[in-house]
């Protein structure tokens, strides 16, 4: 009771030091000057200048002039600008009016990272492969619809997963293979401006709605888009990404999926600036795969004698129906206006940006319209204050894809089965006809249905830098960040009661209202000392965080509706679907010192302490430890070689976790009701007593090469992750009436090369080329499996499915037939026939400024080796409308028998002594012929893409002068494009797709969904 | 020593956190009161139908009652019908003829355990409880142990981490007959009425001399399938078996007041009748009477009138995976979606009581209860053939059409049991369909059991 009595007082007193202030002295002259680009001798407007050893300082301003009152000569500038090498001019009070040029920092070495939850450091210093991805790469070539879409082939390590085309989509990210199974948290950690930001994924209901997951894994086929989609992209400043646990450790028991760091724009003082951005374009499908063909002669054979089918192909209407539903071209509006400045004191950025986008099918969408608001005030000259406000509408018409059951709510699962003979269109008075090849008329489905989630949001960031104890070699600060992040959503999922589908059922009409509120609130404070001593530098922090996540939702459910009614409570049978409450609490404990000697060598020692009550303890605290070093071997003299401008080795060790989800640590007993009485079940799923979270330990070895002054970088990186006490389910006997028991079930190994090179082969007055290639590669293996083999994901061996067990990747695509003992006993083990995870990827980034005013800037991505299983190619076969289908040529005239053994390309299933195996390249007409193996579904998805691609023209400054009057600063033009092509062999709409959403593994299952679309968007930018 | 300050102060404090969502499992696991043992006993009559749609409609394929029409899926018509080869361990669509089944009786056992943990009852009362128990598990038990057959079952399954062995088909049925044996004995002790009550679907056998003719006519089935045909004969004379009464009297699955919603995968759910499919409405996802059925219809026959309902013909279901077929016929038993599902009814009885004499001899008075059944039927007498196999032929004729697609369907188990599984192929539609003799064991049993000789 004392000592905690003491601490208290402890805490007390930390808390009160942090009120105290110091004076510094002065005598005064002033220094004036004009900043301009060396290469193109442009002035530099918004240039950092600042008194060496003192905050005073001041921004230059649009013509790149600058003024400042120092109080002591001699003394020294620095100037810095982002983007740029800094650089430090000597000044005595005689100098009163001076020149100064600086050079692009071409490979970023100076720019300054955020590595941790209060500290940064200088690029050339890092331990780690930090990638930084700036406005300019995200935005600069096109203008992505969602940030993660912003991200696609612009960095190393990454592997991003999509679940289709629909607007609106933010992909899921997985940096340096796979982190977890799919119990711990599968995502990265995302922090705006030190907020914890909402990622999560808010179930609609859909999935039951169209039979998709009637049974199990049923929210990971509602087709979400994860919130992260809410984010303007155009607010952002830079991002970085902290892709293993040695450098994400500092963020503890979230960090094993790795972290990603958004920070977003900010004022600068001097003239207020206003600018205002125009799109206009379209969404296109990319890759449509075109109809198969339909005769009389094939439904005969195909549909065997029905007249309905008959009258139908005689009728001589035929109608392309994948063009029919993929074929809009959906437009694109989107407006921003931004009001940007301040003073020296405080400084504004405002951002509004109106968004719209129509998708490739009638009524998809994706609308979001953003506020920010950022203001930094520098209350005292040892207090600064900052604080971000967004508000987010969005609003998403997702569409009816991918997976169904019986029910025909889905279009490309529809048009499957679907021939160009269907006469589906409605008559004069709106009234759809039945489809009879399928469960709905996909027609009525696109004009009736609704699937729209619409989400209101406010992400509220603070930070205050105050600074306590300042010496000429040292400097003690508190720093504090605290954030909000609410989210409230609204799902609506509707079935008219005129559908076909809906007709066919005891209660016609049928409704999901969903709501759901969810509130993230975080916050730190930390106390960071910083020494020289000697040529040593220390850098010591200590701090404390905290972490609340609070969520509700609700959804109702009304079957058996009237006249296009939507209420649920006037349904004929209602019910509440869903209701669901979690509450989240971690708290953190931080400790980091890092010592820099001359930038020669840079080490960090760090600690992290964590508890969760996602835990099964509750009280128990985790340790996350960390250490790294940098060796800048150019910086010690030794090596004098002039090309050379930067080599240095680095080496880096950290551990992260990663918490059980919320619900996986209770036993409870589940709710069913019959006849009216309520019911108690004892639940099939149990927890071991044991349990702990996921724990990863990451190694990074890495060399840098800085070449010919920083114009050329290659930066080559090796990683080994280990995830330890993998969660996952022991699956007892089935017969023991339990299902699953949540247990620590394996450990797993990542391993991975990345390597970059960027630089700048061309630079001159006229051009200016910069250039990056990425590299990269990731193995996984599952190194110790406590629990018996399994199957996960897809639907089932005869399907295609993922196989867990020791010695192999995760991302093992298996199917039948099972492997055998040596007895002929089956082992739970499939044979395998492929891999979710490329072998290896690479990226292309350019962008070339050339003739003053055009800069062009492209990206370019290419897979390789990656399986994935497409069912749709399965559907499609299954209902005779593969695009390939009557391409059958390579079995004509097959005989029966070759050399005495059976043709494997004769097939005779109606015993007529011809052929019967129409369906092209290959495939089984009906699989059944083929037994129950997956494997021709099973397929390569290496792919090139071209990302993006941008060109864009600035009105020479002359001529906007003359025409504008100096009302309008500068005028920009362009055309850009998302997305434009796919190169692949792969026979769907995309190869990167997923059924399953966000789920970490099994993923790569295909089964018809939205598909991909091509975005054009002209661009109009005009800065006031 | 400042995290150690850091660390005291109160932010660091967490309130644990309980599950916000569901009450915990160990609110009932000691001192139970009766409204929570009447829940419990209400989630064993929900989780008792788990096992009826998949088991329904798959083994309705098997033995070619019915056939599954899913265009979303044509597993439902290629791997069912045997057309991509014998089922294997991850075979198709059947984990609820497995799962569902143990799950009841799993429950059944945290019932009883809960029963027997609290003073909230007297010993009679549950006996009353465990009698009623023991009598839905033997009737759970023979879901999975018919799927699996010679194949086997565990029936030591009371500790998920420390199973017992399978057993022989045969061993499972002793167990589950010696089950049902405890369950009167129970029952017997249970004075003349239960604590609890009991869904619609059990209508006036909720008392445990009622109770008792239940579980003696779930005794005669399971014995006609040890071939106790003695056996049989006894127990059914203490069911409810009744030669003149009503042959749809029995108890019933409730369905009463269903919502819909699932009960797989722990959603709290009040599934509808699953054999409940709108009658005529445009359709190509629902269960169809398969045409081998329809071909062998006796002229007049009121169960087929009364059972297959003929759709109209622009309303003929087409499936992708048969397209050569087209249907004709739905189930057309039922009225709502709200209708209680018989498992067993005095109709199974009396064709029981004709199987079992016949077996032991008595032709005569076998040939006297199969025409007790063909005149309800509106059908005439079928003549003693004086032998056997012919009084066996026509018994099965007989269970074809009274006992179609039960939710424990009878005619592949049937067939199976008098070695004559190759008949079905005469019902064959595609001509690369296959009869199976059982459903492999699953792969998490199969699995489990690796694990363990692993040495895991």
């Amino acid at each position: 009771m004392k000592l905690k009595r003491y601490y208290k007082f402890m805490c007390l007193t930390v808390l009160m030091l942090l009120t105290l202030s110091f004076q510094v002295l002065a005598q005064e002259f002033t220094v004036s000057g004009r900043i301009t680009d060396e290469v193109s001798g442009d002035p530099l407007p918004g240039v950092n200048v600042v008194i060496k050893g003192t905050t005073n300082g001041t921004i230059s301003d649009a013509d790149g002039n600058f003024k400042l009152t120092v109080s002591s000569s001699p003394a020294t500038l620095t100037f810095s600008f982002i983007g740029y090498k800094g650089k430090e001019v000597d000044i005595t009070s005689s100098s009163t009016n001076i020149e100064v040029t600086m050079s692009e920092d071409i490979t970023n070495l100076e720019e300054v990272v955020v590595t941790g939850l209060a500290s940064s450091i200088k690029r050339s210093n890092l331990a780690n492969a930090v990638e930084t991805i700036s406005a300019e790469e995200l935005l600069g070539t096109t203008t992505p619809q969602t940030l993660g879409g912003g991200l696609y082939g612009k960095l190393a390590g990454v592997n991003i997963n999509v679940n289709g085309g629909a607007p609106g989509t933010s992909p899921s990210v997985q940096l340096r293979g796979i982190s977890t199974l799919g119990n711990g948290s599968s995502e990265p950690l995302y922090i705006i401006d030190g907020v914890y930001v909402n990622n999560s994924s808010i179930s609609t209901g859909i999935s039951v709605a169209n039979g998709a997951g009637a049974g199990q894994s049923a929210a990971l086929q509602d087709d979400l888009s994860s919130r992260i989609s809410d984010i303007n992209p155009d607010d952002i400043e830079s991002i970085e990404i902290l892709k293993g646990s040695s450098a994400a450790a500092i963020y503890g028991t979230r960090a094993n999926a790795g972290v990603i760091i958004i920070t977003t724009k900010k004022g600068r003082s001097g003239k207020t600036k206003v600018s205002l951005g125009q799109e206009i374009g379209f969404n296109q499908a990319v890759n449509l795969l075109g109809y198969a063909d339909w005769n009389l002669d094939k439904v005969v054979r195909f549909f065997g004698g029905s007249s309905q089918r008959i009258n139908d192909i005689n009728s001589g209407r035929s109608t392309d129906w994948e063009r029919e539903i993929f074929g809009e071209e959906g437009l694109i509006t989107s407006t921003t206006l931004t009001v940007s400045g301040g003073n020296d004191k405080t400084q504004f950025f405002i951002n509004g940006n109106v968004r719209a986008e129509n998708g490739i099918i009638q009524n998809s969408g994706f609308d979001r319209n953003t506020i920010r608001a950022n203001i930094d005030h520098q209350l005292t000259d040892k207090i600064k204050i900052s604080t971000g406000s967004n508000y987010i509408w969005s609003s998403n018409d997702r569409s009816f894809n991918g997976n169904q059951n019986s029910t025909g709510a889905s279009f490309g699962y529809n048009i499957s089965f679907t021939p160009p003979m269907a006469d589906l269109f409605p008559d004069e008075n709106g009234i759809y006809p039945n489809n009879p090849y399928f469960a709905e008329n996909p027609l009525a489905l696109r004009d009736l249905g609704i699937n729209n989630s619409t989400v209101n949001r406010f992400i509220q960031s603070f930070n205050a830098d105050i600074g306590l104890i300042q010496t000429p070699n040292s400097l003690l600060k508190l720093t504090f960040q605290g954030g909000i992040d609410y989210l409230n959503s609204n799902s609506l999922v509707y079935l008219p009661e005129v559908l076909q589908f809906q007709q066919s059922q005891a209660n016609p009409g049928d409704v999901f209202q969903g709501r759901a509120e969810q509130l993230n609130i975080n916050m730190q404070a930390f106390l960071i000392y910083n020494t020289q001593v000697g040529s040593v530098n220390f850098n010591t922090q200590v701090g404390a965080v905290k972490l609340n996540q609070d969520s509700e939702s609700v959804v109702v459910r009304g079957q058996g509706l009237l006249n296009g009614n939507q209420n649920a409570n006037t349904a004929a049978l209602q019910s509440v679907f869903r209701q669901q409450r979690q509450e989240v609490t971690d708290v953190g404990i931080v400790a980091q010192e890092e010592i820099n000697w001359e930038d020669k060598i840079i080490g960090t020692l760090g600690v992290r302490l964590d508890k969760s009550s996602l835990n099964l303890d509750q009280d128990e605290f985790y340790a996350f430890p960390k250490a790294s070093v940098a060796v800048n071997l150019n910086n010690f003299g030794f090596l004098n070689v002039d090309q050379i401008s930067q080599l240095k080795v680095r080496a880096a060790y950290g551990e992260t976790g990663g918490l059980p989800n919320f619900g996986t640590t209770f036993i409870q007993l589940n709710n069913q009701f019959i006849d009216g009485g309520a019911g108690t079940v004892l639940s099939t799923v149990s927890v071991d007593p044991n349990l702990e979270p996921e724990t990863a330990r990451e190694i990074e070895l890495g060399l840098d090469v800085g070449l010919f002054d920083g114009r050329a970088l290659l930066e080559v990186t090796y990683y080994d992750k280990q995830i330890n006490d993998l969660i996952e389910f022991l699956e007892p006997a089935n017969s023991t009436g339990i299902i699953q028991i949540t247990t620590n079930a394996g450990d797993l190994k990542n391993t991975g090369w990345e390597l970059a090179l960027s630089g700048s082969p061309i630079r001159t007055p006229s051009v200016e080329w910069f250039s990056r290639v990425n590299w990269w590669t990731n193995e996984s293996e599952i190194t110790r499996w406590d629990v018996p083999a399994k199957t996960t994901g897809g639907f089932g061996a005869s399907l295609g499915t993922y196989q867990l067990a020791e010695g192999i990747s995760p991302t093992t695509i298996v199917g039948n037939p099972e492997l055998q003992d040596a007895n002929g006993n089956g082992i739970g083990q499939f044979t395998r026939y492929g891999d979710a995870q490329p072998d290896w990827q690479l990226s292309f980034y350019n962008q070339v400024n050339f003739l003053k005013n055009f800069t062009f800037s492209f990206v370019l991505h290419h897979s390789s080796g990656a399986d994935v299983i497409n069912l749709s190619q399965f559907l499609w076969d299954l209902g005779g409308t593969s695009p390939d289908w009557d391409d059958t040529d390579q079995y004509a005239n097959q005989p029966a028998m070759v050399d005495g053994e059976d043709n494997p390309l004769f097939r005779d299933d109606n015993g007529d002594g011809v052929n019967d195996l129409t369906n092209g390249q290959g495939r089984p007409l009906q699989r059944s012929t083929e037994g129950s193996s997956p494997e021709v579904y099973i397929q390569d998805a290496s792919f090139w893409k071209i990302r993006e691609a941008g060109l864009y023209y600035t009105l020479p400054s002359s001529v906007t002068n003359s025409v504008f009057k100096g009302f309008v600063e500068k005028v920009k033009l362009g055309v850009s494009g998302n997305h434009l092509f796919i190169f692949s062999d792969y026979v769907s709409y995309d190869p990167e797709v997923s059924q399953f959403g966000a789920n970490p593994v099994a993923s790569s299952v295909e089964v018809t969904p939205f598909p991909s679309s091509r975005r054009v968007m002209f661009h109009l930018n005009i800065d006031f | 020593m400042l995290i150690a300050g850091l660390s005291a102060c109160a932010i660091f404090e967490i309130d644990p956190v309980t599950n916000p969502n569901a009450a915990d499992a160990a609110i009932v696991g000691s001192n139970a009161s009766q409204a929570q043992l009447q829940s419990l006993i209400n989630g064993l009559e929900s989780r008792s139908r788990g096992f009826v749609a998949t088991t329904s409609r798959s083994f309705g394929t098997f033995g070619r009652e019915t056939l599954s029409f899913r265009d979303s899926d044509p597993r439902f018509t290629t791997d069912w019908l045997g057309r991509a080869g014998q089922p294997d361990a991850g075979f198709f669509a059947v984990v609820n003829t497995y799962d569902a089944p143990f799950q009841t009786i799993a429950q059944g056992n945290f019932l009883m355990d809960a029963g027997a943990n609290t003073d909230a009852i007297s010993e009679q009362q549950l006996r009353g409880l465990q009698g009623y128990v023991k009598t839905v598990q033997g009737f759970q038990f023979l879901v999975p142990l018919l799927a699996q057959s010679e194949g086997g079952i565990r029936i030591d399954i009371t500790d998920p981490q420390n199973p017992g062995p399978f057993v022989s088909f045969d061993e499972g049925l002793t167990f589950v007959l010696g089950l049902l044996d405890e369950g009167v004995t129970d029952l017997n002790a249970a004075g003349d009425s239960f604590f609890f009550s009991l869904p619609s679907g059990w209508g006036s056998f909720n008392t445990p001399a009622r109770m008792i003719e239940v579980n003696r006519a779930i005794k005669a089935r399971a014995s006609i399938y040890a071939e106790d045909w003695q056996g049989a004969l006894t127990a059914l004379n203490a069911s409810f078996m009744n030669m003149s009464g009503n042959l749809n009297d029995g108890p019933a699955l409730t369905y009463q007041g269903g919502d819909g919603t699932t009960i797989q995968n722990e959603a709290v759910g009040n599934p509808f009748n699953p054999f409940f499919f709108p009658l005529d409405a445009f359709s190509t996802q629902i269960e169809v009477v398969h045409p081998g059925v329809l071909a062998d219809i006796e002229e007049g026959d009121l169960r087929a009138a009364n059972k297959f309902f003929p759709r109209s013909p622009t309303n003929f279901v087409n499936n992708q995976a048969l397209p050569q077929y087209v249907a004709t016929h739905q189930d057309g038993r039922w009225s709502t979606n709200n209708d209680n599902v018989p498992f067993i009814r005095n109709e199974e009885l009396v064709l029981i009581y004709a199987e079992a004499q016949a077996q032991t001899g008595n032709l005569a008075e076998a040939v006297s209860a199969i025409n007790t059944i063909r005149s309800a039927a509106g059908l005439g007498d079928f003549t003693n053939p004086g032998n056997l196999d012919g009084v066996i032929d026509q018994l099965l004729f007989e269970r074809r059409y009274s006992l179609w697609f039960e939710p424990l369907p009878h005619r592949w188990v049937d067939l199976r049991r008098y070695d004559r599984l190759s008949e079905l192929e005469a019902d064959f539609i595609a001509t690369d369909e296959e009869v199976f003799t059982r459903l492999a064991r699953p792969t998490e049993e199969q699995a489990w059991d690796d694990f363990i000789g692993a040495g895991g």
